[in-house]
């Protein structure tokens, strides 16, 4: 099959040898220097990355080369054999025959002649080097097809369909048929003769199918449209009525292929043709009335379900513009159990607020109908997942998740172990107290400190007898100050004006040796002391007022501060304290 | 600058197209005013500033027509719609005078370019006296810096045999791919998109080079299978007429692909009810009247691009809607329909209308369809594109067997190069007056003339049915 303009170029070599004006007279030495440029190109495409400034070198050299060619000729035509490019009947390239060999790579593709005109090392030549390229480093792509689509201004060539059947049948009509036979009947055309018949109106005719500028215009704006067009949309509108209109065998189909058709539509981050489809398959779910289209609908959701959650979490500018509200609000809703551990660990993290405050309430929603599906999240070994799941759980109040998260204390990750004592806060847990207390021996000081806090707010009197033990155990100044400090005010907010002798004790009293407590002990019992406006508390600060420790002289001083600036309030007076 | 043909030369697209509009914007001024006038003038100073440019930077100046390529300078001008309409009336104003190619000299002046295209612009002498004749015109006003000559062969030293064989084995490699993906789709395998490619690669190349080869096949009807056969003349078809307004090469392939798979669908129609003849009652036009949703459905199975071919999934889902979207599958989400699928459509009605293995319908006469699709309801066909199908195969298409006033009997084998002649095709004589059977006979174009009265020679009377003198039409055309 000869393609393309390679026929002419053929001629006007024919014509140009016959002339005596072949251009490049000598032994090819110019086109083989050309290929081998060419290839050391191609050869830098297949070793450095794509971009790597050394394919621009290769290429630029290979150019050179080309332009050289140009002082002696307007084109070089290669017949491409199986092993070798041949110029002019010269071998101007040969290797053994193998997937590294460039001619055989033409060859095997059904490429036979090609040509380079002028003009072609300008921009076109990187653009075939990385064909080439790719198509000897294996690339799955039929070079032939590849080179057709690019349509490279300057390169041209002629091949044969390499899968044709050696014994494709060709047609065979017959050009002699009818050889010495005559028509004997002649009625019609001698009528026709006769009568001088003309077909009637062939002026009119003709004008009515010769085109105008106008139409031409008509027909060039429709081209855009169609070049234009919402090809998927309109590939999904088609399918959906389809969905609507047909049976429920028809439905299955539609919804098969809609499973290899939505991720394409994630792949491409179409939102809007993504909520589209789920929204209308749920209406039309809903209108058959139907309960195997209905579960149709359902298990492609699910399928789909985990996949939606990522496409909308993505973050934007990974992937280009994210969802309309609109979308979101789509794709949340019809988002199924199965994106519950897809949510959970992306909401956190999604940059745009309004769309993770719609995710969170499509979680919400979910773990609601689905309180199953997170807690069994909660003996996964992603501790993120658990850590997330085990909030969700809390702010949802999920009592029946509680022994699952009691479970997650003997965690040895301190973020389960963190979110767990918080979920179990909120829900309200009847262990709590037990729980919190152990919690205060945390190894880790965000759960001690979490213990602390949830301790008085939730059963003050338990925690003022706890704290009291705490303050007052030896394991206090094994903490950090700021830790100790923070036990301290704890102490002081659960038992009020009743951790004074305590707290004055801790600030005052010396061993029998008549040593002090640590610093940051005494210090923190001060701050404790300054919370708790009454006398006694100020007695003891007063009297510590000239501390000799630094630290603790400064903390008294800002405790009495507060009781500078705080109402007397009731409690044990000083004398009790003595 | 290259002497031999359209080989090299190094010159900005947009500079050709420019030039060839400025050679047309030219011709047709001179058409409607006289010289002097200031428009004339205009456009004369834009085109020599434009050759001159070219004449400067390329050494020289030369314009070609090969096929349905123009080259200024040799590079292909690329032409899209915008253009298409100017180059294509340009192409067609030189190719009716016979002109292939047009030299111009650095020494050419406004005069030169003022006495040259006042002969382009005046009406050609009809048949192959053509470039004669308007050598003789600018022998006669002494414009020798201009050349003009015939067109220059497009197709190697075997010349049309070879083409017709290379047509040939296009087509015939065409049905087979579209049989073997077929065949494969109904035994529920996934169709590998690089046969099918290739197919199209080899269709819209052929149509490229030669339009009238490869529409000359859409007459074979000897193959096993009728659906195969259609479904590559209806790519043939479409991507005829797509390249007849212009339409890119990546376009044309797209084009073909969705034409190649328009009727896909009706693999999965019972053959019982598919091959029936006579009317169908409700329950087979059910199933036949669904083949597009299957075609849609199944074009899900390509592999091998990078997306599903979604123009040709909605062209075979569309093809037999009407422009009001009314016709099947029936629309409920409303769009427009694609011009892919209204060409289709077209191309489709043709060569079902004219294919003697129709179920319902006898084969009626080509140009006989022309005239139906002309005449068809408002809404089901896109009129213009009706108009544009019957502009690119004249009144009488090829594979019309016509009688001609002088009695002789003749198959049309192309249409009429000039534009102008829509009504007078390249014929093949296939009978003479008196009935006798002429082997091999010769082409003729009804445009020639007869030297000595100066009007044509031979005038189709009408088209007549084949049949009737057991006339297989590809004996004479494919």
């Amino acid at each position: 099959m000869s393609m393309d303009d390679s026929d002419l170029l053929m001629d006007a070599d024919h014509e140009l040898a016959q002339a005596g004006a072949s251009p490049l007279e000598d032994d090819g030495a110019g086109v083989r220097e050309f290929i081998t440029a060419l290839i050391k190109a191609v050869r830098a495409t297949q070793t450095y990355a794509e971009g790597n400034a050394l394919i621009a070198q290769f290429v630029d050299s290979a150019a050179e080369q080309m332009a050289t060619l140009w002082e002696r000729t307007d084109h070089v035509t290669l017949t491409v054999d199986e092993d070798r490019f041949l110029w002019q009947d010269q071998t101007v390239y040969a290797k053994e025959i193998g997937p590294a060999n460039l001619a055989f790579m033409f060859f095997r593709n059904g490429i036979r002649v090609i040509s380079f005109l002028q003009g072609f090392e300008q921009d076109q030549l990187a653009d075939f080097v990385a064909i080439i390229g790719a198509g000897l480093r294996g690339a799955d792509e039929d070079l032939l097809a590849t080179l057709w689509h690019r349509d490279l201004d300057a390169f041209q060539m002629e091949y044969v369909d390499v899968a044709e059947d050696e014994n494709l049948e060709l047609p065979q009509p017959d050009r002699n048929a009818g050889e010495g036979e005559t028509i004997e009947d002649l009625e019609e055309i001698e009528d026709v003769v006769a009568s001088g018949e003309l077909p009637p109106d062939e002026e009119e005719a003709v004008a009515a199918i010769t085109l105008s500028e106008a139409d031409y215009a008509y027909l060039n704006r429709e081209m855009e449209a169609e070049w234009l067009r919402p090809l998927a949309r309109d590939v999904t509108l088609a399918l959906l009525d389809q969905f609507e209109m047909r049976d429920v065998t028809r439905r299955k189909q539609v919804i098969d292929i809609l499973r290899e058709f939505l991720p394409l539509q994630f792949s491409k981050r179409d939102f809007s043709n993504v909520a589209l489809i789920v929204t209308e398959l749920q209406l039309l779910a809903n209108k058959t009335g139907d309960e195997e289209t209905q579960e149709l609908v359902t298990s492609l959701l699910k399928d789909m379900s985990e996949a939606m959650a990522e496409l909308v979490a993505e973050p934007e500018d990974d992937g280009g513009p994210g969802p309309e509200a609109d979308e979101v609000r789509a794709l949340a809703d019809a988002l199924q159990s199965e994106a519950i551990p897809t949510l959970i660990r992306a909401v956190p993290a999604v940059a745009n607020q309004r769309t993770q405050h719609q995710l969170m309430e499509a979680l919400d929603r979910l773990v609601q109908a689905h309180p199953e599906s997170v807690q069994d999240l909660l003996i996964s070994q992603d501790s993120v997942l658990v850590a997330e799941s085990a909030r969700i759980i809390g702010r949802l109040s999920l009592k029946s998740a509680e022994p699952a998260l009691v479970a997650l204390m003997e965690r040895p990750d301190h973020q389960t172990r963190q979110a767990a004592i918080g979920a179990l806060i909120q829900i309200g847990s009847a262990q709590i107290s037990r729980l919190l207390k152990t919690a205060l021996e945390d190894e880790h000081r965000d759960i001690r400190m979490t213990a602390v806090r949830a301790l008085a707010t939730l059963d003050p009197d338990a925690a003022a007898a706890t704290l009291a033990d705490v303050v007052t155990g030896t394991s206090i100044r094994e903490r950090e100050a700021s830790e100790q400090m923070s036990l301290f005010k704890a102490y002081a907010e659960a038992a009020g004006p009743k951790a004074v002798p305590v707290l004055a004790r801790l600030l005052n009293q010396r061993s029998w040796y008549g040593s002090r407590g640590a610093p940051t002990v005494r210090a923190g019992a001060a701050r404790a002391l300054g919370l708790l406006h009454d006398p006694a508390a100020r007695k003891a600060l007063d009297k510590a007022a000239k501390d000799k420790d630094d630290t603790v002289r400064n903390a008294v001083r800002v405790a009495l501060k507060a009781h500078a600036h705080a109402p007397e309030a009731d409690g044990p007076g000083a004398e009790e304290i003595e | 600058m290259n002497e031999h043909g359209p080989l090299s030369g190094q010159s900005d697209n947009v500079v050709g197209t420019e030039f060839l509009s400025s050679l047309y914007a030219a011709t047709k001024a001179l058409q409607i005013y006289p010289d002097e006038n200031q428009v004339v003038r205009d456009a004369l100073a834009q085109l020599e500033r434009l050759a001159a440019d070219l004449i400067k930077h390329e050494g020289g100046l030369a314009v070609w027509l090969a096929g349905s390529f123009i080259f200024v300078n040799d590079l292909r001008v690329r032409v899209d719609l915008t253009d298409y309409a100017t180059l294509a009336a340009l192409r067609e104003l030189l190719r009716g005078h016979g002109i292939g190619r047009i030299t111009v000299s650095s020494e050419v002046t406004r005069s030169d370019w003022l006495g040259f295209l006042g002969l382009v612009g005046h009406p050609a002498t009809p048949g192959a006296a053509a470039l004669e004749t308007f050598e003789e015109g600018l022998a006669e006003i002494g414009v020798s810096v201009i050349d003009v000559a015939a067109p220059a062969p497009l197709f190697n030293p075997q010349g049309e045999a070879d083409t017709i064989e290379a047509a040939r084995r296009t087509y015939a490699s065409s049905v087979k791919a579209a049989r073997d993906m077929m065949s494969n789709m109904v035994t529920g395998k996934a169709i590998g998109a690089r046969r099918a490619e290739r197919a199209i690669l080899g269709l819209v190349d052929q149509v490229l080079q030669d339009p009238a080869s490869i529409l000359g096949m859409v007459t074979l009807r000897d193959f096993d299978d009728h659906s195969y056969i259609h479904s590559v003349n209806v790519a043939i078809l479409s991507v005829a007429l797509g390249d007849h307004l212009g339409f890119s090469r990546e376009q044309l392939f797209q084009l073909g692909f969705a034409g190649l798979f328009h009727d896909i669908g009706k693999i999965l129609i019972p053959p019982d009810v598919l091959n029936k003849k006579g009317w169908l009652n409700e329950e087979e036009w059910d199933k036949v009247s669904q083949h597009p949703d299957f075609g849609l459905l199944l074009l899900f199975n390509v592999e091998g691009f990078q997306e599903p071919p979604y123009r040709a999934m909605l062209a075979a889902y569309e093809h037999h809607m009407k422009t009001d979207l009314s016709g099947y599958p029936r629309v409920i989400r409303r769009r427009r329909q694609g011009l892919f699928g209204r060409i289709i459509a077209v191309a489709e009605a043709y060569d079902a209308a004219v294919s003697p293995h129709s179920k319902q319908f006898a084969p009626s006469s080509p140009d006989e369809v022309i005239r139906q699709l002309r005449e068809a309801e408002n809404n089901q066909f896109d009129q213009m594109v009706v108009k544009a199908f019957a502009n690119m195969m004249g009144l009488y298409p090829v594979g019309t067997t016509v009688i001609l006033d002088t009695g002789e009997l003749a198959v049309v084998v192309a249409k009429n190069p000039s534009a102008s002649a829509l009504s007078r095709p390249l014929v093949r004589l296939v009978a003479q007056a008196d009935g006798a059977r002429i082997a091999n006979g010769p082409i003729r174009d009804l445009t020639e003339a007869d030297p000595a009265t100066g009007k044509v020679s031979r005038t189709i009377s009408r088209s007549t049915d084949p049949a009737r003198y057991s006339i297989n039409i590809s004996d004479y055309v494919a």
